[in-house]
């Protein structure tokens, strides 16, 4: 049953597994210690800072893109030579303009860069939240090609786009076989744990298209203000105690203390419940080790819809324990709707509007006229 | 018939049991509460909140009736059910009324990718809402199935009707499932493993009432159940009016299912295993003994198997449905094997 759920879970398509991946704070796989390729130290340039699962080689005649298994230690999941001018035997020319781009936070990359008019394809249309991706949707210049778990095979045999990126996930980490044809390039920003590694990939994504300049400049903005607020909260005396989500059905999933959440409350300047925990992913815990741990901490995060109003009220009628909690009576519940704030869209390319957005709530003194972006403390 | 001082020897050593094991479900739990509190906060509950009294009376207590009271309402209803039926392999999810429960959960859940409208995230609906589907699912297959065993004479035709409509059901659940995002599909998935710790104090003891309103009423049964046994001929040449006591049996253990999935989703295993074990253990076939009996042993197997759950001292804990079916699986081979003849 676990086994099912978890290969249900971890469908191909990221706008799905964003979401997702978000609620559990970090990957949700079932493996708990993913390991990445120590950094190759190559002939190149461009190398990049934070981000652990590709790297980029500027090389004589092309630019090599290697993307590594998060599975598996060492082991490279794909590698790609580009190349500007007529592509060689294996080599693919830039940039792509028929691209098929199934997870929603590349869209929003790619939005960034200027690129929209070079994607001809998405997956789970109706859930997009990018104004402009709708657009091109109703002026039929970008088409659904696929939905929860199904790949509409005919429709991209017929649409033939030059490439897909997909979001690959353990065991299943190719396209269906009727698509081997198509270039298939993984899309895997959801697996770092860092924030600024995470935000990296827009550097991916450029490399296909030959933007890389322009995504450099985008990411060392976000990197300059990231490590701003760094600064603001590295000497910080005081650090609230904090923990994330809620219980369900029996199970409590808690953010593991070395996911993208986790790194997010240090750097804000808080003291994470679970920071000894050695997990990235998630994993459940039964509600009376969740309480006896967490009944006093200050903050309590959670990312989710009570429909119109989200309010104290709301949660207490969804579960009334929830009310024995210190950060549920002194109301700090640091609140995120993700339907109103595109979150699962947006905030991966942006971590320094959440670590502003914790900042603000945790030590307001700080940011004392800043107007947060993704999480408010619910009044 | 055995001597009746046995029975009550065994009635009475099941009885402690379930006040042994509804005490050790109070006692253990991921979190270590000495034996000394969990009873002070139990009988002096502090206003001032403390951990071990929102731990022990806010969720273990609730948890425990809970189990106490599922364990009781699938069991009977397994146990009427295989009677109505002759059937050793009826049991609460065979008529489809489970399967109809998860369906609408499942429009709930997942039929928002659907409609595009989180109806499980409107305020205040939530979980209302899914025991709410749950219950009117489960009501609309019973419906179906009164209506369907009122035309057609045969009880066992009703019984492969209800089994054909829970395939319907489920073929209806699992396009839903293909159709739905993730994080829906997580939500009912984990609403299918079933959990005994979803209700509030309230809730735990309307279903306790439920449970004895339901073992009561369906005490009264005993006699014509008996005559059942041997057959609907039979019942009807001793003057028992079996259309109708059909009729209102399937009704009740009905309701009593839907009540009960509503509010811990579907648990496996309990209805079909526990009239087994009773049978076996009371070596008799009269209702007046197996109706207590199996209520009996159903809350102490519940109990049983949520305190497994629990997995005490972990930090985590299991589904509910996997450790009864692990335990309820090897219980029905036992058994089966062991009492090739007794009678259904």
């Amino acid at each position: 049953m676990r086994n099912k759920l978890i290969r249900r879970l971890s469908v191909g398509l990221l706008p799905l597994l964003v979401p997702l991946m978000m609620i559990f704070d970090g990957c949700h796989y079932a493996n708990p210690s993913i390991k990445h390729a120590s950094k190759p130290t190559a002939d190149s340039s461009s190398l990049l800072s934070y981000a652990k699962g590709f790297a980029i080689f500027h090389e004589k005649h092309q630019t090599r893109v290697v993307v590594y298994d998060p599975w598996q230690k060492g082991k490279v999941l794909a590698q790609y030579y580009l190349v500007k001018g007529r592509p060689g035997k294996g080599q693919i020319h830039i940039p792509l303009n028929k691209a098929a781009v199934f997870s929603a936070t590349q869209l929003d990359a790619l939005d960034r860069l200027d690129l929209l008019s070079h994607v001809m394809g998405v997956s789970e249309a109706t859930y997009i939240k990018n104004k402009s991706v709708q657009k091109l949707l109703k002026q039929h210049k970008i088409t659904e090609l696929a939905a929860s778990e199904n790949y509409y095979i005919e429709k991209i045999i017929e649409k033939a786009p030059q490439a897909i990126f997909f979001s690959p996930y353990q065991g299943h980490q190719s396209l269906p076989t009727a698509l081997s044809s198509i270039l298939a390039i993984p899309y895997l920003d959801f697996m770092e744990s860092s924030p600024l590694g995470r935000a990296e990939w827009i550097k991916f994504t450029a490399a296909f298209f030959g933007k890389q300049a322009l995504a450099d400049s985008l990411f060392n903005r976000v990197e300059k203000q990231y490590n701003a607020l760094l600064q603001l909260t590295d000497s910080v005396s005081y650090r609230p105690t904090v923990f994330s989500d809620k219980y369900f059905n029996g199970q409590w999933y808690i953010a593991g203390g070395r996911s993208y959440i986790a790194r997010l409350f240090r750097d804000a300047g808080a003291d994470y419940i679970w920071k000894d925990n050695k997990q990235r992913g998630s994993f459940p815990l039964d509600f009376e080790t969740v309480f006896t741990k967490a009944q006093h901490a200050d903050f309590w995060r959670i990312v989710g819809t009570f429909g119109a109003k989200p309010s104290y009220t709301a949660l207490a009628s969804e579960n009334k324990l929830y009310t024995n909690f210190k950060a549920y009576r002194l109301h700090h519940i640091l609140y995120c709707d993700p339907e109103a704030t595109a979150y699962f869209e947006t905030s991966p390319l942006e971590p320094q509007e959440i670590l502003a957005d914790f900042i603000k709530a945790f030590h307001p003194g700080l940011l004392p006229h800043y107007k947060p972006h993704y999480y408010k403390i619910l009044p | 018939m055995e001597d009746p001082r046995i029975f009550i020897k065994w009635f009475l050593l099941l009885v402690l049991l379930s006040l042994a094991l509804f005490m050790a479900n109070l006692w253990f739990g991921s979190v270590l509460i000495n034996w000394g509190e969990v009873l002070r906060v139990l009988f002096h509950p502090d206003k001032s909140q403390s951990a071990a009294s929102v731990i022990v009376n806010a969720y273990r207590l609730p948890q425990a009736i809970t189990a106490l009271s599922i364990g009781i309402i699938l069991s009977i209803s397994g146990l009427v059910l295989q009677t109505l039926f002759r059937n050793p392999l009826a049991g609460p999810s065979v008529l489809g009324i489970s399967s109809g429960a998860s369906l609408g959960v499942a429009l709930v859940v997942l039929g928002g990718s659907f409609i595009h409208l989180d109806i499980s995230a409107l305020p205040f609906l939530g979980n209302l809402a899914t025991i709410g589907a749950a219950f009117v699912g489960a009501l609309v297959v019973l419906i179906i199935i009164l209506t369907v065993s009122s035309r057609v004479g045969n009880v066992i035709t009703v019984l492969i009707i209800g089994i054909m409509l829970g395939y319907a059901v489920s073929a209806v659940v699992s396009v839903l499932q293909f159709f739905s995002r993730s994080e829906d599909l997580h939500a009912y998935v984990l609403w299918g493993l079933g959990s005994f710790s979803k209700t509030t104090v309230q809730q735990s003891v309307l279903l306790l009432i439920t449970a004895m309103a339901g073992w009561g009423i369906i005490g009264l049964f005993a006699k014509p159940l008996n005559a059942l046994i041997m057959g609907e001929n039979y019942a009807r040449s001793i003057g028992i009016p079996t259309r109708s006591i059909q009729r209102i049996l399937i009704l009740l253990t009905g309701l009593l299912v839907a009540v009960g999935t509503a509010f811990t989703g579907p648990i496996a295993f309990l209805g079909l295993a526990v009239p087994h074990l009773a049978r076996a253990l009371f070596k008799t076939s009269q209702h007046k003994i197996l109706i207590p009996g199996t209520a009996i042993i159903g809350a102490d197997l519940a109990l049983l198997c949520n305190l497994i759950a629990k997995m005490p001292g972990y930090d985590t804990s299991l589904p509910i449905n996997a450790v009864t079916s692990l335990i309820g699986a090897p219980v029905i081979i036992w058994v089966i094997i062991k009492s090739r003849h007794i009678k259904y």
